[in-house]
């Protein structure tokens, strides 16, 4: 299921909302693991099975954990929790990364003239990267003692499937919710501000993502048909980049607004990020709980800072590495991510890793990150990495400024008005952006401001789901 | 209450949101129901058994179901359609063309130049159709119909017309000069955009078919088809009646629009033409002029003007379901539009065989040279070996190649129901004949072999690909009438 079918809107959700309001506190928690239970089936039928037994995996393990540790047996500690690391990250191997594996040793194989071993065909559940994610952040917490091991096999199911978030993200760590896994009241303030951010979301996702997705597709189908033009392939990746945030970041507002609603506070994990200075906090604003959960399990447990420059720059590599390839089984994403830790590696070279304050010439560095970033969607977007370089090819080789007839179209209707005005928006300074203050603000301007807005987005968000098949989120395949 | 007021107002967007979640759910169990906007059934409930429960076509299949149930989706597709093409001028879809005004257009008239042209030459078809229903005693009358894109082209967007749209008016131009000359083909093209002149619109502006002017023309056109000036004797023209039509070019842009025209048609006392004779071929402008209701009381221009006239559409022409009545009639009125135009081949080759079945043409023979070692026997038929091809030619001493001929080829012997293929070589230019046989049932048809002005029956090569215990009887030559002008 997903936040934008109907089904999901109109049945699912209201259903759901009313049965938590109306069930008993104790209650709701069972309540709301059936009804993400019955989310996650929808999508992934049988897997849910694998998922279940993964967490109850967890669940015993994490409290041998505890015992270990609280019993000063740090090796037997530690050998738990590479179990579990390991049952974790093999789910994870097995039904992400086991058919590219096999296909690269066929290709291997076939160079050396040995016989191949045949192929895999495994359905790839989804989002089993970030519950994989979440569950492993639990063990180590609870290794580290950051965390107490969950004494309900309910709430370690709750924490892993809970809708909102099991199958896009944000990735949740349960030192982030941990508390209202046991005691959450249905705020009034959190069920308003709540409302308001899911439309906000749906809005994002319809309105804008939905609406300029044709430019991008168009420009990447004309790139494989060999027919793209060097204005259509600028203006598709512009489309695609656009597309792409409003799709994400909605997905992630329409999760965090329906766990307010539901008494939850999912992290956040978009802040602006095209309107970073550096690549350095384009990933500090971009997919944040990912580029937090890279940093605290990978990144510093490498070593992070300390150390030689060789040694940071190789920490750095790794993490990009994996980052790439952890957004899709693909040599295309693996090089995605070598792009963006070299330009990383670049900022600490030059000094240039600016985060925050004044900088010198604003909108000329906002400006080049901005490009990189967008440079760097090519390799994401075609995920073949031949349909990279062709799309690379004819955007820095100049074939004609003439737009084809079918985008000059396209663009002449509501995706041209809404792309200018969506990469407006996702460029101007926070400062001079109303969307947080929007949701955020206090006082009666904001409140009048945000009622209205609710009143107008969210019916037009809801009609646009009835007028559309489905539509899937972008972030479902990682 | 005064303290419940502000709590109401910090809940107001939350129950609002909620309101608008639960309105669907609350409405279709109040017994709103949407219609459906692509002219569908709704989908049905997929089968809901463990093991269905486990395969992602079930979920996907329950996600249409209640889609389909869901009211208030056949008004949100309204809304963003009218958002699109009011708002932007927009066309979300790729087969209609937004021109001056709002005006739409059908892409599909472009279809001759899209991929999807005739194999063989249209006109050559339509001259071996009426010639071979007028050696067979008939009369058939084609009424091409311009299409909108042409007729109306003031309207379409000036400096964005697609070159398929072009090349597609050039086919249809040319179709009807070729066809000028041809007595059974009347020039309602003419007509139309002589109306079009005079500043009279033909076309609707969001549909396909013609307004009240426009099918003004067409009702005469094809009543005095059937008996010259019976459209004057019965007063036929518009009666000051409005009829409601929703527009089709608008449904492809998911925009419910409602076109209002005159209806067309008899003075109302006037007594039609017995027609049990007539056959009726066309396309949805004739279903919408002559066979739909219209008017108070209720009624059809086909049995008002044209009492016991038969019909048939296009699919049943080409699935045979049309035979009987191809056989039955003595006149024939078809219209003709751009996919009529394109598609004519395949119902050609239908009505040519069945109109020939009843005719006899001068006697040829089997070239003795051709037939391979077969032996013919004294009435000039032969008995090709069983599974043997053979290549055929023909003598004929009095053959006309200035003018079209069909050659008949009886054909018995063989089981009923077995079939035996036949083909004609192609022309010249690589187009093959059109209506030809291609296969015969060989239970006493003949196959239908037209060939076409400039070819030495001599010269050319009939494959027999017989059915066991065929019999080929000897070739006749029907030499059609002069058509081609």
């Amino acid at each position: 299921m997903v936040f934008s079918s109907p089904t999901f809107l109109f049945l699912f959700l209201p259903a759901v909302l009313i049965a938590v309001w109306l069930s008993p506190a104790r209650g709701r928690n069972l309540l709301l693991v059936l009804a993400s239970a019955g989310f996650y089936v929808w999508g992934a039928q049988e897997f849910l099975l694998v998922v279940v037994l993964s967490t109850l995996a967890d669940f015993f393990l994490s409290r041998s954990i505890e015992s270990a540790r609280e019993g000063g047996d740090d090796r037997r500690a530690r050998l738990l929790l590479i179990a579990a690391i390991v049952q974790n990250l093999a789910l994870l191997a097995w039904f992400k990364y086991a058919s590219f594996g096999v296909d690269q040793l066929n290709r291997a194989l076939g160079e050396l003239g040995i016989e191949t071993v045949g192929t895999l065909s495994i359905v790839l559940p989804i989002g089993i990267s970030f519950f994989t994610f979440g569950k492993l952040s639990y063990v180590v917490d609870v290794f580290r003692g950051e965390v107490r091991a969950v004494r309900s096999p309910v709430d370690l199911l709750l924490f892993v499937l809970l809708f909102p978030q099991a199958i896009a993200g944000p990735i949740v760590r349960l030192r982030e919710i941990e508390t209202q896994l046991t005691d959450r009241p249905l705020r009034e303030d959190m069920l308003a501000r709540g409302a308001v951010r899911f439309s906000h979301g749906l809005a994002k996702k319809v309105l804008i993502a939905d609406t300029i997705a044709p430019v991008a597709d168009m420009a990447f189908a004309s790139a494989e048909a060999g027919t793209l033009t060097t204005t259509a392939a600028w203006i598709g990746l512009l489309a695609y980049t656009m597309q792409l945030y409003y799709d994400f970041s909605g997905y992630c507002d329409m999760a965090i607004g329906i766990g307010m609603m539901l008494g939850f506070n999912l992290p956040e994990n978009f802040d602006r990020p095209y309107t970073a200075k550096s690549i350095t906090e384009f990933w500090r604003r971009w997919h944040m709980t990912l580029s937090r959960w890279f940093r605290d399990y990978v990144y510093i447990p490498l070593g992070g800072n300390r150390g030689s420059e060789g040694r940071i720059a190789r920490n750095l590599v790794i993490v990009f590495l994996l980052t790439g390839f952890w957004h899709g089984a693909a040599w295309a994403f693996v090089l995605w991510g070598a792009y963006h830790g070299a330009w990383l590696l670049a900022e600490r070279r030059f000094g240039l890793r600016t985060v925050e304050g004044d900088v010198a010439l604003p909108w000329l560095r906002q400006g080049a990150m901005f490009l990189i970033v967008m440079l760097g969607w090519v390799l994401f977007r075609a995920e073949d990495l031949g349909l990279a370089i062709d799309y690379y090819t004819v955007m820095f080789t100049p074939n004609g400024l003439a737009l084809p007839g079918e985008m000059r179209a396209l663009l002449g209707g509501p995706a041209g008005p809404v792309l200018v005005g969506a990469a407006l928006v996702a460029l101007v300074p926070s400062a001079l952006s109303g969307g947080r203050w929007l949701v955020e603000a206090a006082g009666t301007l904001p409140r009048l401001s945000r009622t209205a807005t609710l009143a107008a987005i969210l019916p037009l968000g809801l009609l646009w789901t009835l007028t559309s098949d489905f539509s899937p989120f972008l972030y479902f395949r990682f | 209450m005064i303290r419940s007021r502000p709590r109401l107002r910090r809940l107001l967007p939350f129950l609002w949101a909620v309101a608008l979640l639960c309105a669907p759910g609350v409405a279709y169990l109040a017994g709103v129901r949407q219609e459906i906007f692509e002219n569908r059934a709704p989908d049905g409930r997929p089968p809901l058994s463990l093991s269905a429960l486990s395969e992602p076509d079930t979920y996907a299949g329950l996600d249409a179901f209640i889609r389909d149930r869901l009211p208030f989706r056949d008004d949100a597709l309204d809304l963003r359609g009218r958002v699109e093409l009011f708002g932007f001028g927009y066309s979300a879809s790729p087969a209609v063309l937004i021109g001056d005004d709002r005006w739409l257009f059908y892409l599909d008239e472009a279809r001759p130049c899209t991929g999807a042209a005739p194999v063989t030459d249209p006109v050559l078809a339509v001259n071996y159709l009426t010639g071979a229903a007028r050696v067979s005693g008939r009369e058939a009358t084609f009424i091409p119909a311009g299409s909108k894109a042409r007729v109306e082209r003031e309207r379409l967007p000036r400096d964005q017309v697609p070159a398929s749209l072009r090349c597609a008016r050039a086919f249809e131009e040319d179709f009807e000069r070729r066809l000028r000359g041809n007595p059974d083909v009347p020039d309602l093209t003419a007509r139309l955009e002589t109306l079009v002149a005079r500043g009279v619109r033909t076309f609707r502006r969001w549909d396909t078919h013609w307004t009240t002017a426009g099918n003004n023309e067409f009702v005469r056109a094809v009543l005095d088809a059937v008996e010259p000036g019976l459209a004057r004797r019965l007063g036929v023209g518009p009666r000051g009646v409005d009829r409601s039509y929703q527009a089709d070019l608008t449904t492809f842009l998911r925009v419910k629009a409602i076109e209002e025209e005159e209806i067309v048609a008899p003075e109302p006392d006037a007594v039609g033409r017995p027609s049990e004779d007539v056959l009726l071929i066309g396309d949805s402008q004739m279903g919408l002029s002559i066979l739909e209701e219209q008017g108070s009381p209720p009624r059809t221009v086909q049995g008002q003007a044209l009492p016991g006239a038969k019909y048939c559409n296009w699919p049943q022409l080409h699935e045979g379901r049309c035979d009987p009545l191809l056989v039955a009639a003595r006149k024939v009125v078809v219209e003709l539009v751009m996919r009529n135009i394109v598609d004519l081949e395949r119902g050609c080759g239908r009505a040519v065989f069945a109109w020939m079945q009843e005719t006899r043409g001068r006697e040829a023979e089997w070239d003795p040279a051709s037939t391979g070692g077969t032996d013919l026997e004294r009435d000039g038929s032969l008995v090709p070996g069983e599974g043997v091809q053979s290549t055929l030619r023909i003598t004929d001493p009095e053959d006309d190649p200035t003018r079209d001929r069909i050659v008949l080829v009886p054909m018995s012997g063989a089981p009923v129901g077995a079939r035996t293929q036949v083909a004609v070589p192609a022309r010249a230019s690589g187009r093959p004949e059109p209506c030809s046989t291609t296969d015969v049932s060989a239970a006493g048809e003949a196959a239908v072999l037209p060939v076409g002005r400039g070819r030495e029956l001599a010269d050319m090569s009939f494959t027999v690909n017989p059915a066991p215990g065929l019999r080929i009887g000897a070739p006749q030559v029907v030499t059609l009438p002069d058509a081609e002008g």
